[in-house]
């Protein structure tokens, strides 16, 4: 027995000093000696959602050119940068990878791996390069550029057609919806108000929505039954307020990323009546939220992940518990998911703000703000500047060959499920919210995502944080609340600025 | 075999060596020494090693920064709690399995089993337990007690850190039992009987003979968890609730303002 254990022990002994030694010498892909001799094109892709289709993609990329193709994409809903860092860092740097907006350029640039791609002589690629509108830049100086957008996106409060056609009847629903869109902060609140009362006691009323009169059903009907709040609330999911909702605000006074990453402090006051205007919103909405029981309101509930989670409201607003819920195009899969039908009838309403003319600093009007929608590129895809010069070459080609239109069409438009941001009358677009975007950039009816130029993590971490530890939970908010929200907000972004 | 292990001692422990090495200290020295330059992830800010290097930059700045203080505090004020009541619990569980003689194993195994789960999954569990169990079904108004201390645990700053405690117990205390338990094994009986022949009644007995005689498993158990408690807990809590984010550890921090 003794000799067997004696056997045993020195045999798991030396298995494990060979497992450490081979932990150690591997480099993570078992075919990179072979994929080596071939000049392997190595990929990083940070949309783990559509891992398959990339792949496809490559290998479509590998037949048609003969240049081997090897993706790695991270995890789905899983955080890209770090593992992005260790691609890097490995053998075989990939020499196409993604960056996500201005806030991750700095790191690319100052380590000399984020090529600039108004360098590159290759006439087909140069014509791309420069036909990216200035707005879409990945830059910081605004004249080199270094990201070749992925798609765009947007978000507003999406809103199901159906569910207003059970409210107000169906002839009647184009022109409310037009309505929505145009309307001022005061006529949309009226309406949201107007909504909750019938919620609770339905009756034969109407309201004025940008100067015409929608009466309500006598009594509920069809998915209108289900209502119990006019919002879909995610009160434990910050980003929502503390990135997306804040965002608008943002808008009044810097017109893109890049100037809001160049923030003066002057520029940093002038956003204190916007972010009072944004903390009155919150309230608003935060007021008329629909709940899985019933009518929420805001309270230690509205803040717990099971009941007011980014699922539930998903959930709440394709049940038809709620009327609005504020999500961008992205969710489109998820509430196809719960209900195939609501998700094909939603578009989207722009986010509204008590905003007054003084308090924009853009040239924009409020009323232009609040009939505006945010849409940007919230990825683009990058050449590795250290990779060698046939990878860089190779790059280049690829990208290239991904956006010829038919191979838009094909892949980002019905594969990837995306916007491409340069999208035109002659691509087949077939998903709703894609379609109402289109619509707005249409009618230059759009905002941008300065936020994305705010100190990283001051959106969501600062200041969603303390809306949802101190306000959130909070029953009445006052005037001195909107001050101190207001406040606090712009005193963290200064101080996260100046200790950068 | 004494004389096998002699023989055999650096073949045996090698292993243990180079994963040490490699998984503990190598990172732990590497990321020392980055601490004192502008080390960006990928690549030195500023150029080379040397030309990056800033000194004490990095801690002044976190010591100067009052986000930093506030986790570090919290953390601490969290490890003093869970460290105490794992090593407390761990015990009562290790001095109640010593005095039962049936169903031993069965309990041995329950008290053990939340040990073997691990990350998301132990959030999820305790995101339901806090959220809906606590809040909803034992200790609403309506529910089995109505406690209103543990409803909405994640929801309030100062239920939070209770919450980790409860959480961390829970996972930790079926662990450090089995060490409290060979502890107790390892005393010898006719101490007790030495106590009992003298008077001593079961509380005596524990502070005179059990209490000193366990000292080397409290030493083992009481630096294990704080070695092993701390930042895992944390973050998957802050995955299942966003409210604990500021009661994170100072490592995850400065990670993030990096």
């Amino acid at each position: 027995m003794i000799k067997r254990f004696k056997i045993i022990s020195a045999i798991m002994a030396v298995v494990l000093v060979c497992a450490v030694a081979a932990g150690c010498s591997g480099n993570g892909d078992g075919n990179a000696d072979q994929a080596e001799k071939k000049e392997t094109l190595y990929l990083f892709n940070s949309k783990g959602e559509n891992a398959q289709q990339f792949k496809q993609m490559c290998d479509d990329f590998t037949a048609e050119t003969g240049i081997p193709t090897s993706p790695f994409s991270v995890g789905s809903g899983q955080d890209a940068i770090e593992p992005l860092r260790t691609q890097m860092n490995s053998k075989n740097p990939p020499a196409v990878f993604s960056i996500q907006g201005l806030k991750e350029l700095p790191e690319w640039q100052e380590s000399g791996r984020a090529l600039d791609l108004t360098t590159v002589e290759d006439a087909d690629f140069k014509e791309i390069v420069d036909s990216i509108p200035d707005s879409m830049k990945l830059s910081m100086d605004g004249k080199a550029s270094y990201g070749i957008p992925f798609n765009v996106e947007g978000y507003g409060y999406l809103v199901d057609s159906g569910m207003l056609s059970d409210l107000f009847g169906e002839d009647r629903v184009k022109d409310l919806l037009s309505d929505l869109k145009a309307c001022s902060y005061e006529e949309f609140t009226a309406f949201c108000v107007a909504v909750d009362e019938y919620i609770a006691s339905p009756a034969s009323s109407s309201v004025k929505v940008n100067g015409n009169s929608y009466s309500f059903h006598t009594q509920k009907t069809g998915r209108a039954a289900n209502l119990t709040g006019v919002f879909a609330f995610a009160g434990s999911e910050k980003w929502t307020y503390g990135d997306h909702l804040i965002n608008i605000a943002i808008n009044a006074v810097f017109p893109d990323a890049r100037s809001a990453e160049n923030a003066t402090e002057e520029q940093l006051d002038q956003l204190k009546q916007p972010f009072v205007a944004y903390a009155q919103a919150l309230e608003f909405v935060s007021d008329h939220v629909g709940g899985l029981k019933g009518h929420a309101s805001r309270g230690s509930e509205l803040i717990n992940k099971a009941n007011f989670g980014y699922d539930q409201s998903v959930q709440m607003y394709a049940d038809g518990n709620a009327l609005f819920l504020q999500q961008g195009n992205w969710a489109y899969a998820n509430i196809e998911k719960v209900n195939a039908d609501v998700a094909a009838r939603s578009s989207f309403i722009p986010i509204k703000l008590p905003l007054t003319d003084a308090m924009i600093q853009t040239g924009k009007t409020a009323a232009q703000m609040n009939a505006s929608i945010p849409v940007y590129v919230p990825n683009y895809y990058a050449i590795n500047a250290k990779a060698s010069e046939t990878a860089q070459k190779q790059a280049i080609q690829f990208l290239t060959w991904m956006q010829k239109p038919e191979n838009i069409q094909k892949y980002i438009i019905d594969s990837f499920e995306a916007l491409p941001y340069n999208a035109n009358d002659s691509m087949q677009i077939e998903n709703p919210l894609s379609v109402s975007i289109l619509e707005y950039m249409k009618n230059g009816n759009t905002l941008s995502a300065p936020y994305h130029g705010a100190p990283n993590i001051w959106t969501s971490e600062v200041v969603g944080k303390e809306l949802m530890e101190k306000y959130l939970v909070k029953q009445d908010w006052t005037e001195e609340d909107y001050e101190a929200i207001s406040n606090f907000a712009i005193e963290q972004w200064k101080q996260m600025k100046n200790t950068k | 075999m004494e004389k096998y292990y002699k023989k055999w001692f650096w073949l045996l422990i090698l292993p243990s060596i180079l994963l040490f090495l490699f998984i503990i200290a190598l990172p732990f020295f590497v990321g020392t020494i980055y601490s004192f330059t502008s080390w960006r992830g990928t690549y030195f800010a500023g150029g080379s090693f040397w030309e990056s290097f800033v000194g004490l930059e990095n801690y002044i700045k976190a010591f100067s920064s009052e986000r930093f203080v506030h986790a570090l505090i919290y953390t601490s004020l969290y490890t003093l709690v869970a460290v105490a009541a794992i090593n407390l619990v761990a015990l009562a569980f290790a001095l109640m399995l010593n005095n039962i003689r049936r169903g031993v194993g069965i309990y041995r195994t329950v008290f053990f089993l939340p040990n073997m789960l691990g990350g998301l999954a132990m959030g999820f569990v305790w995101q339901f337990i806090f959220q809906v169990v606590y809040t909803e079904i034992l200790f609403s108004p309506d529910g089995l007690f109505h406690v209103e201390f543990l409803r909405f645990m994640t929801q309030d700053t100062t239920k939070a850190l209770f919450a980790l405690v409860i959480m961390t117990v829970w996972q930790s205390a079926g662990y450090m039992m089995l060490i409290y338990i060979s502890g107790l094994n390892a005393i010898p009986g006719d101490l007790y009987e030495a106590a009992e022949i003298d008077g001593a009644g079961p509380v005596r007995k524990f502070f005179t003979v059990t209490l000193p005689l366990l000292m080397p498993s409290i030493t083992i158990v009481l630096f294990l968890t704080l070695a092993c408690q701390l930042y895992p807990s944390f973050l998957i809590l802050q995955y299942i609730q966003p409210v604990l984010c500021n009661k994170e550890p100072y490592a995850y921090h400065l990670s993030l303002e990096k």
